[in-house]
């Protein structure tokens, strides 16, 4: 595993974008990107940051090493497959001897609709994270009780905004990216204890 | 990229070479990402509201027991719609999408949750209220208006019946007058005729006698038996005989048993009833006369009595008869 250093870090803004305001903003999108390409493999969100940050560090490790790297999206994309399979199999190594189930136990929906902490960690992201225009949107985008009018209800609103719909789409994501991932971390914090719904083995 | 292949990606139906190929593509793709993200969202809070069916359910729950972040973003999403509600009514929070086009403001305008509706409706009662209040006065004046009317046809009635009467009591007297006109002037004819000519006492009597008569048995008293005195000249006795509960319009009279009037018709003046009829002063006796009245059936209604003198010397007594 490679450790981040400032000059490598500053390596891979520059290889994202000269400008370094839009390469900040490329590197966090790449790193949300890291972060649901992980997820959408099996890893809880509290992990794959951890191991989406991983992943950044060794990109930027690698480019400050004189690897040749054609497009960074598409080797960031490998890197992190990479880093998630080092983290299963660790975690199956960890597994050998206890009693934790190899395999993902099923999904305990039903323990997770009581959970206070969870609403009061919304209410409290909800509040501190947005202000009240990005309230509204968000209010207004995922508010789908509307059913088939979901779709021109969110092309009026993207009008309103005056975005096109699939700005407002992106916006809209961003914003419930950032606030799960705020309720997570609060969720986590609360609880001071992974949550309960996990294993120490996530599947593959 | 298609919808089928990011349900196949979002459901982890691909291989690994198409999963692989597919992390490289969204890596690189925003707009693809951005998709992606979107529609997991949208399959996350239909299960989260119960709202996804069939195979679509099926495939997404097999997701749930692999993918742990999923079930985090099935519990996000639960608390993110009890918060939209929660919005929604607690403040009345108009969201944007409700906010803006004209349409739905005009549609907002008629939900019975908008203020406008609302006020809308509470106007609307209360113009009725008022209209009923009005109506309601106006209903009552009409009823009173009808009874007051009713009652001036009634008053009408009364007063046309009354100067029918009056008119009908004052043809009577116009021909009591015309007759005691006339007699004025038989009188001053006879006067005059006296005067040029020696007396002749019979000449100056009266031709005339008239008596009114009252039932027998008025008033409970004793009987009261008028006296008449006929002078020799009378021809006639003018009679008039009041009559007391009988309610008929038409009688018949017998004197002393003896028929001399039908179908008399009863009049009604100043309340009280009467027929009017003329005796020739041959049909009475000296002495004691019973007049008697009948209905149209024959039953005897009343009867009356008075005295009869015959005298040489025209007179009546002070007792009720008068010429």
């Amino acid at each position: 595993m490679s450790a981040l250093t400032a000059s490598s870090f500053q390596m891979l803004l520059e290889r994202l974008d000269p400008d370094p305001s839009v390469a900040a903003e490329k590197y966090e999108d790449l790193r949300i990107k890291i972060v649901h390409l992980l997820c959408w493999r099996g890893c809880l969100e509290s992990h794959a940051d951890d191991l989406a940050d991983t992943t950044l560090d060794r990109i930027a490790g690698k480019l400050a090493a004189g690897e040749l790297v054609e497009n960074v999206n598409a080797f960031a994309a490998g890197v992190a497959r990479f880093v998630w399979l080092e983290h299963s199999r660790k975690n199956k190594a960890d597994a050998v001897g206890d009693d934790l189930p190899e395999t993902p136990v099923q999904a305990d929906i039903g323990s997770l609709d009581g959970d206070e902490p969870r609403m009061r960690c919304m209410r409290r992201c909800f509040a501190a994270k947005f202000d009240d225009d990005d309230q509204r949107l968000v209010l207004g985008y995922y508010d789908t009780d509307a059913g088939e009018k979901t779709k021109n209800a969110r092309k009026r609103l993207a009008e309103s905004l005056g975005l096109s719909l699939n700005a407002l789409k992106v916006r809209a994501c961003r914003l419930r990216i950032r606030l799960e991932s705020c309720i997570n971390d609060c969720v986590n914090a609360v609880t001071n204890s992974p949550s309960a719904d996990t294993t120490k083995q996530e599947a593959v | 990229m298609n919808e089928t292949q990011i349900d196949q990606f979002l459901f982890d139906e691909m291989t690994d070479a198409e999963r692989e190929q597919f992390e490289k593509d969204f890596i690189a793709d925003d707009d693809l990402f951005y998709e992606l993200a979107d529609r997991e969202n949208a399959l996350v809070d239909a299960y989260a509201k119960g709202q996804l069916r069939g195979a679509e359910l099926s495939r997404f729950e097999k997701t749930i027991a692999t993918m742990a972040a999923r079930r985090q973003k099935i519990a996000n999403a639960k608390k993110l719609q009890e918060l939209i509600a929660d919005e929604r009514v607690e403040s009345k929070t108009i969201t944007l999408a409700e906010h803006s086009g004209i349409l739905p403001r005009i549609a907002q305008l008629f939900t019975f949750r908008s203020p406008a509706f609302q006020f809308a409706a509470v106007a609307l009662i209360a113009v009725l209220a008022v209209s009923s209040v009005l109506l309601l006065r106006e209903n009552r004046r009409l009823g009173s208006l009808e009874l007051e009317l009713a009652q001036s046809r009634q008053r009408e009635t009364d007063l046309t019946t009354q100067i029918e009467d009056q008119q009908e009591a004052s043809s009577d007297l116009t021909a009591d007058l015309d007759a005691e006109r006339e007699r004025v002037r038989q009188l001053e004819a006879t006067i005059a005729n006296v005067r040029q000519t020696p007396a002749d006492p019979h000449s100056t009597a009266p031709t005339i006698a008239t008596l009114i008569l009252s039932p027998v048995s008025f008033r409970g008293g004793p009987p009261l038996v008028k006296r008449l005195d006929l002078e020799p000249a009378v021809s006639r006795i003018s009679t008039i005989l009041n009559l007391f509960a009988t309610n008929v319009d038409r009688v018949s009279v017998r004197l002393n048993g003896d028929m001399i009037a039908e179908g008399l018709e009863v009049r009604t003046r100043n309340n009280e009833r009467s027929v009017s009829l003329t005796i020739p002063s041959g049909k009475v006796k000296d002495g004691r006369n019973d007049l008697s009245v009948f209905d149209s059936s024959g039953k005897q209604l009343e009867e009356f009595s008075f005295s009869v003198s015959r005298q040489k010397r025209s007179s009546m007594d002070s007792t009720g008869s008068n010429q």
